[in-house]
C-alpha cells in the first residue's frame, strides 16, 4: 500500500512536469517557427489568470518540497490529489470562461495560439488525478475524486453564468464531462479494489501456509521424538532389563553353582552386546542426514570407512582442491551416489582395492575406482549395478555421470558437477 | 488446478488421480523422476504427488524443493508406511500413508 501511494504520487509530479514541459515546448516552438517570444502585451491576461496561477504554485510546491510527503503520511496523497484536481478544473473552467486568456501571441500573418489548453483538453487533465484517487483509494477514492472535480466544474458553470457567459455550451456538454470524470475512475477504483481483495486472500493463504508448514514441522519433530523412544525402548531398556534379571541370577548361583553362573554370566555378555549394537544401530539411524552433519566430505570418508570394514576391501580417500560451497541437494546427490556405487562394488566388482576421490579442481569431481573384474557396457543391461539410478539422481542435479570400465580392468565411476548451485 | 503425480506404480497412480479428480482438479502423470522435474518445472501443478517408491525420489524431493521454479509448489510424498526420514519429511506440506488412500 505505501509503494502504491509513493508510485501514484511520482505519476502525480509527472504530470506536472510533463504539463510545465508542454507550455515551455509551445513557447519554443513559436519562438523557433515564427521567433515570436511571448511578452506581457501579447499575453491577454486577466485577474482570471492570477486566480489559477496562485493555486497551481502552491500545488506545485506541495509535490516537490522535499521531506513534505514523509511528515505529513497518509494526509499527503488526498491533499495532493485535491489540489491537483482543483488546479486542472480552474483551468479548465478559465479557459472556458475566458477563451481569451488562452491566447498567448498573436502571430504575424493573424494566427492566434495559446498557452493554455481548451477547456475539454483541460478535462483530460483533470481525469488524471481522479483515476489515480480511484488506483489509490479503490471505488470509494474514485468517487470521491470525480464528486470533487464535478463540483469544482459546476461551480465554474454558475462562475461563467454570474460573468454573464451564455451557459448553453457548458450545459451542453457536462453530461459528456461528468461521465467522463467518473466512468474511468471507476472502473479503476473497481479494478484496484479487486486487486487488492485479491491480494489479502493471498496473504490470509499464505498466512495459513506457514501455520500449516509450522504445524507440519512440529509434527514431524514430536514423531521422530515417538520414534527415539520407541527405539531406545526397544533396544537399550530390553537389554537393560534382560541383563539386570541375568545379572540377578548370577547373584544367587555364584555360591551354589559357580559353573552356571558363568554360563550366564556369558549369557549376559552377549545381551549387553546385542544391546550395544542395538544402541549403535539406533545411533546410525538418527543421523539419517549424514552430509547435513558432517559435511560432505566427511560424511563420504564415513561412508568409505564402513565399506572398508564391511567387505575388508582396502579403501582409499582423498580431496583435492578447496571445498566449493554446495547446495544440500546436490551435496546429498553426491553422497547418495557414493553409497549405491559403493554397494555395487560390494555385490558386483569383486574387487581388492578401491579410490574414492572428490575433486574441486574445476567444479566438483567425483570418482569411484574400483580394481574389479568390470563388465562390458554394451552387453550388459543399462538398469544392471543400478546405473540408471546414478544417472537419474545425477540428472536431477544438472551433474554429469561417465562410467569407465571394460572386462577385466576394473571400473571408474565419475559424477562431474561442472557448475555447482550456490545460495 | 493441474496436480502433478509422479509415480510408476499404475494402481497408485489411479488411487491418487480417482482422489485429486474427486476433489476438481486435473492429474497429470510422470512416471519417472526426470520426466515428473520436467513437468513440475514447465506445467505449473498446483501440488505435486511424489510416491517415495520411486527411484531417486529423495533427491527428487530435494530438487524440486530448491529449484526456484518449483520451491513454492506444495509437495506431498506419499510412503507405504506415512513414515519419511526427517530430513525430507520437512520438505514436505504432508506425507500421505497408501494404506490410507
Amino acid at each position: 500500500m505505501t509503494r502504491l501511494v509513493r508510485n501514484t504520487t511520482r505519476v502525480l509530479r509527472g504530470v506536472f512536469i510533463f504539463r510545465l514541459f508542454i507550455a515551455v515546448f509551445s513557447v519554443l516552438v513559436f519562438a523557433v517557427r515564427w521567433s515570436v517570444w511571448p511578452t506581457p502585451e501579447a499575453f491577454e491576461a486577466t485577474s482570471l489568470v492570477g486566480l489559477l496561477m496562485l493555486p497551481a504554485l502552491v500545488t506545485v510546491l506541495f509535490l516537490f518540497l522535499p521531506g513534505l510527503e514523509k511528515r505529513m503520511g497518509r494526509f499527503y496523497l488526498p491533499v495532493a490529489l485535491g489540489m491537483t484536481i482543483l488546479v486542472f478544473s480552474l483551468e479548465s473552467g478559465v479557459a472556458y470562461v475566458r477563451p481569451g486568456v488562452r491566447v498567448l501571441v498573436t502571430l504575424p500573418y493573424g494566427g492566434r495560439i495559446s498557452l493554455l489548453w481548451a477547456s475539454t483538453e483541460m478535462i483530460l487533465f483533470t481525469l488524471i488525478p481522479c483515476v489515480l484517487a480511484g488506483a489509490a483509494y479503490g471505488l470509494r477514492g474514485a468517487v470521491r475524486a470525480a464528486t470533487l472535480a464535478t463540483v469544482l466544474h459546476l461551480s465554474l458553470g454558475v462562475v461563467t453564468w454570474l460573468y454573464g457567459v451564455p451557459l448553453i455550451g457548458f450545459l451542453v456538454l457536462l453530461p459528456l464531462r461528468i461521465a467522463v470524470l467518473y466512468v474511468f475512475p471507476l472502473i479503476t477504483g473497481y479494478l484496484a479494489d479487486t486487486w487488492r481483495q485479491e491480494h489479502v486472500a493471498l496473504q490470509k493463504a499464505n498466512r495459513q501456509l506457514r501455520g500449516y508448514a509450522a504445524t507440519v514441522e512440529h509434527l514431524a519433530t514430536s514423531r521422530e521424538r515417538v520414534r527415539l523412544a520407541r527405539d531406545m525402548h526397544d533396544t537399550l531398556a530390553h537389554s537393560l532389563s534382560a541383563v539386570v534379571i541375568q545379572l540377578e541370577a548370577v547373584d544367587a548361583l555364584q555360591e551354589t553353582d559357580p559353573a552356571a553362573a558363568r554360563t550366564q554370566l556369558e549369557k549376559v555378555r552377549q545381551q549387553a552386546r546385542v544391546g550395544l549394537n542395538g544402541v549403535r544401530q539406533a545411533i546410525q539411524n538418527l543421523r539419517s542426514a549424514p552430509v547435513e552433519e558432517l559435511g560432505l566430505a566427511g560424511a563420504i570418508e564415513g561412508l568409505v570407512e564402513r565399506f572398508s570394514q564391511r567387505g575388508g576391501i582396502p579403501a582409499d580417500w582423498a580431496i583435492e582442491g578447496a571445498p566449493v560451497p554446495l547446495l544440500p541437494v546436490q551435496a546429498n546427490a553426491l553422497y547418495r551416489i557414493v553409497e549405491e556405487a559403493l554397494s555395487n562394488v560390494e555385490r558386483h566388482a569383486e574387487a581388492c582395492r578401491l579410490t574414492v576421490c572428490l575433486s574441486y579442481a574445476h567444479g566438483v569431481t567425483l570418482s569411484v575406482h574400483d580394481d574389479g573384474q568390470g563388465f562390458d557396457p554394451a552387453t550388459v543391461d543399462p538398469d544392471r549395478y543400478g546405473l540408471v539410478g546414478i544417472r537419474e539422481r545425477a540428472a536431477l542435479v544438472d551433474a554429469q555421470v561417465t562410467v569407465d570400465t571394460a572386462p577385466n580392468e576394473g571400473t571408474t565411476l565419475t559424477v562431474r558437477i561442472v557448475e555447482p548451485w550456490q545460495d | 488446478m493441474i496436480r502433478l503425480i509422479i509415480t510408476a506404480d499404475d494402481k497408485l497412480y489411479n488411487r491418487l488421480a480417482r482422489r485429486v479428480r474427486a476433489e476438481g482438479d486435473a492429474p497429470v502423470r510422470a512416471e519417472d523422476a526426470l520426466d515428473g522435474l520436467e513437468r513440475a518445472m514447465t506445467g505449473s501443478p498446483g501440488s505435486i504427488m511424489v510416491d517415495m517408491a520411486l527411484r531417486s525420489a529423495d533427491t527428487l524431493l530435494e530438487t524440486l524443493h530448491s529449484r526456484p521454479e518449483t520451491t513454492t509448489i506444495p509437495l506431498l510424498a506419499v510412503t507405504a508406511d506415512g513414515q519419511l526420514p526427517f530430513e525430507l519429511h520437512r520438505l514436505c506440506a504432508a506425507v500421505l500413508e497408501v494404506k490410507a488412500l
